[in-house]
């Protein structure tokens, strides 16, 4: 029942926002919609180039504080600064993919000046690069941990064996809501892409699919892991 | 489940990561202990009674209705 009102309470306000967004688009008409994305391009592009310089920053800080700790910081401190710092990292290097996609992916849509493109490529690739390097850092941090390396084969089972129970116990919660977070936003993305297809008749059928079926599959695949344990 | 852990921690002047480096865990299980967020397995409990050399009902207390 909870799950039912909660679901309805979705689609009302994926309602209200597809809405939202419907009559902004359509109120807009007679603007450019190109010239929009082109600042909505160059905005997310200035912000994914900051979030490098800001990853950069950050890596450089926690590699500084890691080679000898103890000028900073006493034990315990050390360990909550290395596990967010390093956390926060992630979260910079993830964002400024992201945007650096969006960029990338608009000025290749609307067929911007090449420049444009090339210079969101560049910033991608560059984060790509700060990614996986910095991903290396994990050893340095935890030098006395055998922890899976990024790319390794089997790295969601050598992580959790590498974890012991109180770890598990918080990537699990973190997990779970990531996980209800993630259905209940993707749900409420189609609720916003159809009122927005039939209101500005700009059609998202091929996106309303895709979302679905990404649902489905993250369903089933959650399905068959817990299966018959 | 209360737990006397931090307080034991205290007695014997630990701090979390080196009591986690005796009991053979992260600091997090620890901290997550202390907090009262996590009630450990047995052999956590087990590691945690050697080092305090206390009895695991001391360090652990539970209520009568969570038994």
């Amino acid at each position: 029942m909870k799950r039912t009102l909660r679901m309805l309470m979705y689609l009302f306000f994926g309602a209200i926002a597809g809405l939202t967004f419907s009559i902004i688009a359509t109120s807009t008409n007679d603007m450019n919609m190109d010239n929009i994305y082109y600042w909505i391009g160059l905005v997310t592009l200035t912000v994914s180039i900051v979030l490098a310089i800001v990853s950069i920053y950050l890596y450089r800080q926690l590699k500084t504080v890691a080679s000898d700790y103890t000028k900073y910081m006493d034990m315990d401190a050390y360990d909550i600064y290395r596990y967010n710092k390093y956390n926060d990292l992630q979260v910079v290097n993830t964002t400024a993919m992201m945007l650096s996609i969006i960029a990338l992916s608009i000025f290749m849509i609307i067929e911007f000046h090449f420049a444009w493109i090339l210079i969101s490529a560049v910033t991608y690739i560059v984060v790509l690069y700060l990614t996986v390097v910095q991903t290396g850092m994990v050893s340095i941090l935890y030098p006395d941990r055998d922890l899976p390396k990024l790319g390794d084969e089997k790295y969601a089972e050598k992580l959790m064996a590498a974890s012991d129970e109180g770890e598990r116990h918080i990537m699990l919660n973190g997990l779970y809501k990531t996980h209800g977070f993630t259905q209940t936003g993707l749900f409420l993305g189609i609720v916003i892409l159809i009122f927005y297809s039939i209101i500005t008749g700009e059609s998202q059928i091929f996106s309303i699919i895709l979302i679905a079926v990404i649902l489905i599959i993250s369903q089933l695949k959650y399905s068959m892991e817990i299966r018959e344990k | 489940m209360k737990t006397r852990l931090r307080e034991l921690r205290a007695r014997d002047r630990l701090n979390q990561t080196e009591l986690a480096k005796l009991a053979k865990v992260s600091r997090q299980t620890i901290s997550l202990i202390e907090r009262e967020d996590y009630i450990p397995s047995l052999l956590i409990a087990k590691r945690l009674a050697k080092i305090f050399n206390e009895p695991i009902e001391e360090i652990f207390i539970f209520e009568e209705e969570e038994l």
